[in-house]
């Protein structure tokens, strides 16, 4: 912790977070090596019947799955899930790792609630993302603190989010005092040029930044553009981890890019998620491909953390909108379903291989106990909502006491979910 | 009121059950063993909150276990807070003054004494602080000590104590007359016999708790408030059942004319005003400007410029508004809204909602080859890849250029929506036909209005079918952008989404309102289950789909992907899945699903099947929400960030100041709607360049500097005024105007193109929001920008006579430091007011910061004994868009302006405006 970070925290814990820095340092941030959070997020509402929280098809009721005519629900250690798309790989390979909730209540049918609801923990308007919270609370200094590329990206003004499309530009933006012609490179300026600019560009932001009549929004712009200045230079670390070639896929690629910026030492969160599960017509041919993508890219997370040699440090959660529903409307489709599912998975965690939540035969949520985690229908039983999974993963990040997460309190109760010897 | 008891704790004993701040840490970033504690209490420390009412006492326990090391040594206690948005120390005298966040500045709540294992801290009665926070307080709390040794190392708690104090004035009108008149004497004496859990009303949505259960108030007051709020009529139905009206199982509970009914009819009222129109509890909407310096009119009509033309106003534009009226200056701005500049914020902004620009690449993602046969000749076509290209650019723009013609021939804006006709360039009139003209048939930028009359209808419908038949000849019922082709594709429909997409994309972008904001109300899986026709018959789904089918339904000639009338026949657009289900409801005939809504709008059926779309646009832009939607679909555009979402929680920190703000601006929308319904300005009803002029006049967008600090400006004008972060395209149209040099890659623009999406911009397909917050690797761009072309810009504006230059009239190559400084100044003032916008003496600072920039450079160059060459293998200048560059600089001031420029093209003031 540096001392610019403790006087940030102060101005932060404030109200706009609008307080300019007043140490200023034009050291580089230290590198970052503690957990990296990854949110990925099946947009539009999955369908977690067929994935996490199989359903199979009741005497008399409509079809719930059609997988369900002629398979079973299938098992890894205590985890169930359908017998559809990559799921048997899937959860093969992380279910010792893995911690599911079942019968998450997003309390809505609307996508733009649904997502808020689930990746905020708050239905209404004005609450960030995890990633936002982590970000800002364990290293905001740092230029990527927060890699945003899908998802709920709200950030109530806490962080910035940065996008990483294109490897090569960003490659050609780091050394951005040079060009390349053929295999050689030009200075466009001599070094004592642009560290004179660069020192008096900062003199002057400290003279704009004095003003005591900025308004707030030229205020934070000024700190914005301060930050931006004193880190250019940390990018460097992440540049020259780039490969030549990328993963062809825009999502994949996504994740690749969060991830050699979080093994670069620069970023703390990254949100990740791409859309094609809102399968209203014929779900089973067009949902179970995205979700095969879905399961494929937490694998290929992984792979890819291993081959980084941090694979213990990823804490991936997944989620969605909401659910679809436990059956099927007239053209093959399923619609919105409030109920869903999320799933933690981080490698070697004590909590593996276990179910919170549960729902009935029709899908539907069942309230638990929060002290033993089972159903519980008496008036301490809880149903679970987004916020009871917002609360898990400031907790599991160690950022529920912070002063930035206290600015936005879920008021959840205090679920037991990472009690190894706990399940549903 | 706040009051906050005076602590002084003696022995650490009772510190064993205070809370744990989480991460110890130092300034040093070296671990520590010592550790904090720390919390708020209303009973002595028996239990601990961080939330208070605003009438609750609480007081505030701390200590400090310092290292075991430490022990003995002389050192400091802090305890520093954050109050809002200050910040303060506790002082030696238990006093709290203001910290400027500077280490050298701090001062021990307790100073130089010998360190105890355990360090309990008084902290002071903040009662009269407290009191001042009349929007309620948030106070962050934070414990540190030091030893002297290191110097400079400090040993602090990073989570501190968090209490949330509730403002006394924030309790809402409703909830005030609640507890007063409604509570005890009409819901526990009276309602509760029936509707409670167990009662014969427990079927009903009013389910009550009873006074045994712990907060049963604010239990029933919430259970009062949702049920106004999203329950269909709510309002009505709470105030008539009571009266024995509307079916009421219990009878009548209140009766005409008692003080009961009167005060249960204060209390609705209250709630409606409050949830609906969003007043009642905030802060006054005219306040928040009163410490806010609006820019003048030089430097409006400037950012104006800069908004709407894309260009500086010249001179001349801006000697007119010197000391002119506000009238004066609102026709100046209004000026500025012709050209090609102007058409590029239109296209622009207007594509940042409908996003049609993401099918640019394709015409196959709005035409089809059988239905448009003239677009067949693009199909798999590699031998007129250019005009393909120019085709699908003309139709993805189709929309925005629609627009752009309504509102530069100043026709009133409802025609977007009404437009009997569509926008035709030579190359969308190639798939479409129009019996169009052009005065040049290869100039893309020629557009006219046309009709659709190349496109055909299905007698027999199938892509394989080598009998099917594309041949009914169609008279296209435009109507403006509702049933372009290019808007039908780029918001597609399912078979069982039925056009609801449409209907919820067609009344946010033109009528303001989010369906789907309206559905975040609980809703319940088991009425999700409900089979009997839900969308129509279960309230949980009609509170939505009572407004969004009957638009549904107007759309319903369209089919999923837009084509009119596209099923065998030419007559209706219904999926087989239906039209083949002998339970579905369908008779031949029909042109719309039997189990849905009719087609229609509100209350309002559409009188005939014919023309339904039609129809509905007239009905569209005569809706009372028409100017308000239009105000809201243009606001960012203008300001910079949508319009602020209504804060929905007064538990919320700075809910009030929120509030505020909010109220503020939707008095500004309402404002400016009504004056563009009405033609206010003179110019005609319904004049798009007359909103857009209110909108700049407004404090909103010309709030630029404080004159005192209150403590809830910065949440009241958080996003508010001047300081607004240039678009990539702004920022490139600004360079291109300011510099007279354009970024480019070969023929690719920088801006534009290349950097776009690194520098916040949209695709319009996978991207489609912008980033507004600079981050360090968009601030990476705008020092490639800086780097690559300062030396090109320099270079290109001296090579021109003085009277031609952009940047440099004041000065030559030949102009030195050491002989003419004055000629230098004067030019970079010159650099300063174009590039920055700033208009200074030669004296100031800034000026001054910049002139020794300048001869910095230019004496170590001297010094360095640098050649000529302008550019050579130590230093390229980049020549390469430089008409006639010059390649010596044998006095080095060139290069020396080119450092100029560079620091200038990084500076807050050239990146945001």
């Amino acid at each position: 912790m540096k001392r610019r970070e403790f006087t940030k925290m102060l101005a932060t814990a404030g109200l706009g977070a609008t307080v300019p820095f007043t140490f200023h340092s034009a050291s580089a941030a230290e590198p970052y090596t503690g957990p990296f959070y990854i949110s990925l997020a099946a947009i539009g509402g999955w369908d977690v019947t067929s994935f996490c929280d199989p359903k199979t098809n009741q005497a008399g009721q409509r079809t719930i799955n059609t997988w369900a005519d002629t398979a079973e629900i299938q098992q890894a250690g205590n985890i169930s899930y359908a017998p559809v798309a990559d799921n048997e790989a899937f959860f093969e390979r992380f279910y010792r790792d893995m911690l599911v909730i079942n019968g998450i209540d997003t309390q809505t049918n609307s996508h733009d609630d649904g997502r808020r609801h689930t990746w905020s923990g708050r239905i209404g308007f004005g609450y960030p993302s995890f990633g936002a919270i982590a970000s800002s609370a364990i290293a905001p200094d740092l230029p990527l603190s927060l890699v945003h590329a899908n998802g709920y990206s709200e950030t109530a003004g806490i962080a910035r989010f940065s996008r990483l499309q294109n490897p090569d530009l960003i490659s050609n933006l780091v050394n951005d005092a040079s060009v390349q012609v053929g295999n050689e490179s030009y200075n466009l300026f001599t070094s004592n040029e642009i560290s004179l600019i660069e020192q008096y560009q900062t003199e002057r932001l400290d003279r704009l930044m004095a003003s005591n009549s900025l308004i707030p929004r030229q205020e934070k712009g000024m700190n914005n553009l301060y930050l931006a200045n004193s880190t250019r230079d940390d990018l460097d670390a992440f540049a020259v981890l780039l490969p030549d070639n990328f993963e062809t896929d825009n999502d994949y690629r996504a994740a690749e890019l969060a991830l050699l910026a979080y093994q670069s030492g620069l970023c703390v969160a990254a949100q990740l998620g791409f859309n094609g599960f809102d399968t209203h017509q014929t779900h089973d041919e067009d949902h179970f491909g995205p979700l095969a993508k879905l399961t494929g890219l937490v694998g290929f997370i992984f792979d890819k953390a291993e081959q980084g040699g941090f694979a213990d440090r990823i804490v991936l959660t997944m989620g969605s909108d909401f659910g679809r529903t436990p059956y099927y409307n007239a053209g093959g489709g399923k619609d919105h379903w409030p109920i869903g599912s999320a799933i933690f998975i981080q490698q070697g965690a004590p909590w593996g291989n276990r179910v919170v939540g549960a729902t009935d035969e029709g899908h539907n949520a069942f309230n638990i106990n929060p002290t033993s985690l089972m159903v519980d229908g008496s008036s301490s039983g809880v149903r679970l909502e987004p916020k009871h999974l917002q609360q898990a993963m400031r907790q599991l990040g160690g950022v529920d006491q912070s002063s930035i997460a206290q600015l936005f309190p879920l008021n959840a109760e205090d679920v037991d979910f990472f009690n190894p010897s706990l399940q549903t | 009121m706040i009051t906050l008891v005076l602590l002084l704790l003696t022995t650490p004993s009772v510190f064993g059950q205070l809370p744990e701040l989480a991460l110890p840490s130092t300034l040093s970033g070296n671990a520590t063993s010592a550790r904090f504690f720390g919390g708020a209490t209303v009973d002595g420390g028996n239990t601990f909150s961080s939330s208070f009412a605003a009438h609750q006492s609480f007081e505030i326990l701390a200590e400090i276990q310092v290292e075991p090391e430490h022990v003995g040594l002389q050192g400091n206690l802090y305890v520093a807070f954050s109050l809002n948005d200050k910040i303060y120390l506790q002082n030696e005298s238990g006093e709290f003054q203001a910290w400027d966040v500077q280490l050298d500045s701090m001062v021990a709540a307790i100073p130089n004494k010998s360190l105890a294992a355990n360090e309990s801290i008084a902290v002071s009665d903040m009662s009269e602080l407290l009191a001042t926070e009349v929007n309620g307080a948030s106070l962050f709390l934070f414990l540190a000590y030091d030893t002297g040794n290191p110097a400079d190392e400090l040993y602090y708690g990073a989570t501190p104590i968090a209490v949330n104090v509730a403002s006394a004035q924030a309790m809402p009108q409703s909830e005030t007359l609640y507890l007063g008149n409604i509570s005890e004497p009409i819901i526990q004496t009276r309602c509760i016999l029936c509707h409670n859990p167990d009662g014969v009303a427990q079927g009903s949505a009013l389910v009550y708790a009873d006074s045994s259960m712990p907060a049963y108030q604010a239990i029933n007051y919430n259970i009062l408030m949702d049920y106004i709020a999203s329950a269909p009529n709510g309002s009505e139905l709470i105030l008539s059942k009571p009266q024995g009206l509307s079916s009421h199982g219990g009878g009548v509970q209140l009766i005409p004319g008692s003080q009961a009914l009167e005060d249960w009819a204060a209390f609705v009222d209250a709630a409606v005003t409050e949830t609906f129109s969003g007043g009642g509890t905030g802060g006054s909407a005219s306040n928040i400007f009163a410490a806010v310096i609006k820019t003048d009119n030089e430097e409006t009509l400037r950012k104006a410029a800069l908004l709407f033309a894309g260009r500086l106003p010249a001179a001349t534009e801006l000697a007119a508004v010197n000391s002119a009226s506000e009238d004066e200056l609102r026709q100046a701005i209004r000026e500025l809204m012709v050209g090609e500049g102007f058409s590029k914020y239109l296209i622009e902004s207007a594509n940042d909602s409908l996003l049609t620009e993401a099918f640019a690449p394709n015409l196959f993602n709005i035409v089809d080859r059988f239905y448009y046969p003239n677009a067949e000749q693009y199909f798999m076509s590699e031998g007129n890849r250019l005009e393909r290209s120019l085709v699908s650019a003309a139709l993805a723009l189709e929309p925005m250029m629609l627009i752009d013609h309504v509102v530069t021939n100043e026709r009133p804006y409802t025609e977007v929506l009404t437009a009997d006709y569509i926008m035709l360039n030579p190359y969308s009139a190639i798939v479409y036909g129009g019996d169009v003209s052009f005065d040049d048939p290869t100039d893309f930028n020629e557009w006219r209005e046309g009709e659709i009359n190349e496109y055909y209808r299905c007698s027999l419908c199938s892509r394989q079918n080598p009998n099917a038949s594309y041949d009914l000849v169609t008279d296209y019922p435009h109507a403006g952008i509702l049933n372009s082709p290019t808007f039908l594709s780029r918001f597609p429909s399912t078979e069982t989404n039925r056009n609801r997409a449409r209907a919820r994309w067609a009344y946010y972008f033109f009528l303001g309102v989010d369906i789907e904001g309206l559905s975040e109300r609980t809703t319940d899986p088991d009425a999700l289950a409900d089979e009997n026709n839900p969308t129509l018959n279960n309230p949980n789904c009609v509170v939505c789909h009572d407004i969004m089918d009957p638009v549904a339904g107007a759309f319903q000639y369209y089919g999923d992907d837009g084509f009119y009338k596209d099923k065998p026949g030419g007559v209706h657009s219904l999926p087989r899945s239906y039209t083949n289900d002998p339970t579905s409801g369908y008779q031949p005939g029909d042109t719309w699903f039997a189990d849905m809504l009719p087609p229609g709008f509100g209350e309002l059926i559409a009188p005939t099947q014919d023309n339904t779309m039609q129809w509905l646009a007239q009905e569209f832009v005569k809706d009372s929400r028409f100017g308000y939607g239009t105000v809201k679909f243009w606001y960012r555009s203008v300001m910079g960030r949508d319009p602020y979402p209504e804060p929905e929680n007064p538990e919320d920190a700075a809910y009030n100041a929120k509030l505020a703000a909010y109220n503020a601006e939707q008095d500004l929308m309402q404002t400016v709607a009504a004056d563009f319904v009405s033609g206010a300005a003179g110019n005609g009803e319904h004049n798009l360049k007359d909103l857009l002029v209110d909108l700049v006049l407004s404090d909103q967008f010309r709030a630029n500097e404080l004159t005192e600090e209150t403590e809830f400006q910065a949440v009241e004008l958080q996003d508010i005024g001047t300081g607004k972060l240039l678009t990539p395209e702004q920022l490139n149209r600004k360079l291109t105007d300011v510099t007279g040099f354009s970024w480019e890659y070969g023929r690719a623009n920088a801006l534009e193109l290349v950097y776009n999406l690194v520098y916040g911009g949209i695709d319009s397909l996978g991207i489609t929001e912008r980033a507004t917050e600079l981050t360090t690797l968009m601030s990476s761009v705008v020092t490639a920008m800086a780097n690559e072309t300062s030396c090109s810009i320099t270079n290109n504006d001296f090579s021109l006579p003085a009277s031609q230059r952009k940047l440099f009239p004041s000065v030559e190559l030949t102009t030195l430091p050491t002989a003419n400084p004055a000629a230098i100044i004067s030019n970079i003032q010159y650099l300063h007011r174009q590039m920055l916008g700033e208009d200074l003496s030669s004296t100031n600072a800034e000026i001054q910061a910049t002139y020794n920039l300048f001869v910095d450079v230019w004496e170590a160059r001297q010094e360095s004994g640098k050649g000529a060459a302008v550019s050579n293998v130590d230093e390229i200048c980049i020549l390469e868009n430089v008409a006639d560059p010059i390649t010596t600089d044998s006095n080095q001031t060139l290069r020396s302006w080119a450092v100029v420029v560079n620091y200038l093209m990084r500076d807050y003031k050239f990146i945001y405006e």
